[in-house]
């Protein structure tokens, strides 16, 4: 599972993101490459493999939240200055918030949860 | 989970919501409310008595009661272009009395921006930063040493700071403010270079009033505004067409001139058809005359033989596609439709010779042919098939061919049925205006109950995305989005609207459903009506007179497009058509 959150982050940010903006490239590359070095780490069982994966995991669980956090106060944040969003505008969003929360905080959680298994 | 976790997850919600609680309320700006109308009737009054030597009138109780909770921006402008920039604070009347002072050239037009509130302004969050100034509404004001400079809306617009900030991959799509822009011009005003301003200084946004004297453009749907509007914007066209039948493409009105963007060969045929549509729908002789002009002028420069036989094809840079063949027929067909014209007919039957050729087995066309290989390519384009659909059925009136109806009945099934199939294809579609007036076009002659049931979809899932009133910051009801960010454009609007007049027509039998239509057609139609340039925000224009009868692409935006023009124009004379169809109508069964 390290390895695909690993792909997916990597692939994520550096091919589905239109711009480059060093406070998300520079972290989100740090954790998929950690989470890679994790899947190797525990498929050829280092005896430091789970201590990492659980690092790595915690962490991919705060900036999951961070970003949740930041992408929930950016949305107010345009409802705030802009008023009502339209009913296309507030699907919108909410189909953002239903796409990413899986992802950024329900995958991390899973992660977590099997690791203390 | 443990219990560790657990807490943390719930600190993060509760930490989350108090967040964004704190953030809306820092980015809500409370405005004050603007002055009265009868203010603002004695501040022009004022304005031009001074210019004119007239003694000036006594303002009303509203004007000396009215306390404005920031100062008055006085833009002047001549031919488009800001010469003078007047900010007066304090008491209302004093402040427009100080403003009339200022000496100013006659043709200069005044645009007054009356702050009524501000907020801080996010700067370096790409993206949220470029969103940061609501475009129309919001300016930005500098504070450096003791000194204030304002940048109002108007003067925004003008320096085009508004709505261009961050492309997108869709064609004309782009958005967000320019802020560079802004704190470069205050920087300027402030005579410090933009670092100095960004490190030492403050840079908030304001809400504003922006208020002028142009004639607000009647936005009522009946067939004579109808009919005034699509009659102007035909004439607006003819008046940029060159003499040899090309159109200015893209005009810019605050240049008053032509840009220079490449030609486009299929716009150009759009606009040919509306002109001839105008020549019958609206009995306007010279709109048939531009049409003949500009039809030749295809004729001449671009129609080539494109395979074996009398197939012709239209070439455009060296590039043949089936867009330009499938407009420039459709522009021949609704010539013919006014008068026969023999070489019009010759290039129709070309052309849908050339449209045959070109489709697949399964019905599809291939949208490219290889002028040098003298074979079609595979490849797939936005709009060309219902282009091509719509083409083939209308030609088929004309030319009486069965193999027109016959080729268009085959990709219609292709683009109403296969076409468009597959998971979640019921709640999301394309721009499928082209198709759904081949359905319309198409629904007298073959069976269209798949492709009606399609383009009712289509219109109902667009229904769901149109703006009513009072949902975005901006007079946009009846436009199209999917939130305030991105300003609306109108071209979408327009064509919608012709596609949505056809599904109309078909729903004779469905008065309830042909209601909900009527109304988004008409919302739509009074949108493109408030926003054609009837003048339009004419202190922006070089020539408020050239540009008369334009259509912009989005409401900010300061250019006219032929095609912003001809679907506008062709969605009003339709719909103008309609309601006086349906009137005559009610009078016969009233005297029957």
């Amino acid at each position: 599972m390290h390895g695909v959150v690993g792909v997916m982050t990597l692939v994520g940010v550096w091919l589905a993101l239109p711009t480059r903006w060093i406070w998300v490239d520079a972290p989100a590359t740090l954790l998929g490459c950690a989470s890679l070095v994790s899947c190797v780490a525990l498929l050829t069982s280092r005896h430091w493999a789970l201590r990492l994966a659980r690092a790595v995991t915690h962490t991919g669980l705060v900036l999951g939240c961070l970003t949740v956090t930041l992408l929930a106060w950016s949305a107010t944040q345009l409802v705030g200055q802009y008023g009502p969003v339209g009913g296309g505008g507030a699907l919108l969003l909410s189909a953002i918030a239903a796409l990413l929360l899986p992802y950024f905080v329900g995958l991390p959680l899973l992660q977590h949860w099997l690791l203390r298994r | 989970m443990t219990l560790g976790v657990s807490r943390a997850l719930r600190a993060w919600l509760v930490l989350t919501t108090i967040g964004c609680l704190v953030i809306y309320a820092n980015a809500r700006i409370d405005t004050s409310d603007p002055p009265s109308d009868a203010a603002m009737t004695w501040a022009w009054a004022t304005i031009h008595a001074q210019h004119s030597g007239e003694p000036a009138p006594a303002p009303p109780e509203t004007a000396t009661n009215y306390a404005p909770s920031g100062p008055i921006v006085a833009s002047t402008f001549v031919r488009g272009r800001l010469v003078d920039h007047t900010v007066e604070s304090g008491d209302f009347v004093g402040a427009i009395r100080r403003i009339a002072n200022v000496p100013r050239d006659k043709k200069a037009k005044v645009v007054l921006s009356v702050v009524l509130g501000e907020g801080p302004l996010t700067m370096g969050v790409p993206i949220l930063s470029a969103l940061s100034v609501v475009p129309l509404r919001e300016g930005v004001v500098a504070r450096l040493n003791g000194r204030q400079e304002l940048l109002p809306p108007a003067e925004m617009r003008a320096l085009d700071l508004y709505d261009g900030a961050v492309a997108t991959p869709l064609p004309d799509l782009t958005f967000g403010t320019r802020i560079e822009g802004a704190v470069a011009l205050l920087a300027r005003r402030l005579s410090t270079d933009p670092e100095t301003l960004m490190r030492d200084g403050t840079l908030v946004r304001f809400v504003s009033t922006t208020l002028t004297q142009e004639p607000e453009a009647s936005d009522s749907v009946v067939p004579e505004v109808l009919t005034r509007a699509a009659t102007e914007g035909a004439r607006f066209l003819l008046r940029h067409q060159q003499r040899d039948g090309r159109y200015t493409y893209v005009y810019d009105a605050r240049t008053g001139k032509p840009r220079n963007d490449p030609y486009n060969m299929p716009r150009h045929a759009g606009t040919t058809y509306f002109l001839a549509q105008m020549a019958h729908m609206a009995n306007m002789p010279e709109a048939r005359d531009g049409a003949i002009r500009a039809l030749q002028w295809t004729a001449t420069r671009a129609l080539r033989r494109c395979g074996d036989g009398d197939a012709r094809c239209v070439e455009s840079d060296g590039r043949v596609d089936v867009g330009s063949a499938a407009l420039t027929a459709v522009a021949a067909t609704e010539l013919l439709k006014s008068g026969e014209l023999p070489w019009v007919r010759e290039v129709l039957t070309g052309l849908t010779a050339f449209l045959r050729s070109m489709q697949r087995p399964d019905g599809e066309l291939m949208h490219v042919y290889d002028l040098v290989a003298h074979q079609p390519v595979d490849v797939q384009l936005l709009y060309y098939s219902g282009e091509a659909a719509f083409a083939l059925l209308n030609a088929h009136r004309v030319t009486k061919d069965p193999r027109d109806l016959e080729a268009a009945k085959r990709l219609m099934a292709h683009l109403t049925g296969d076409g468009w199939s597959f998971f979640g294809s019921r709640y999301y579609f394309g721009e499928e205006h082209w198709t759904c007036l081949a359905v319309g076009e198409a629904a007298d002659r073959i069976d269209v109950s798949r492709g009606a049931e399609f383009c009712e979809r289509w219109a109902q899932f667009n229904r769901a995305v149109q703006y009513g009133a009072d949902q975005t910051p901006w007079p946009i009801a009846g436009t199209y989005g999917v939130g305030p960010v991105l300003l609306p454009r109108l071209t979408p609007v327009a064509s919608r609207t012709e596609a949505a007049i056809s599904i109309y027509e078909m729903q004779r039998a469905k008065p309830q459903q042909q209601a909900a239509l009527k109304k988004q057609i008409e919302a739509g139609l009074s949108a493109l009506l408030r926003f054609r340039w009837a003048p339009g925000p004419s202190y922006l224009f070089f020539s408020p007179k050239a540009a008369f009868g334009g259509m912009t692409g989005s409401p900010s935006d300061t250019v006219a497009r032929n095609d912003f023009v001809q679907h506008a124009g062709s969605a009003m004379i339709r719909w103008a058509r309609v309601l006086r169809d349906e009137e005559s109508g009610r009078q016969q069964s009233r005297s029957r």
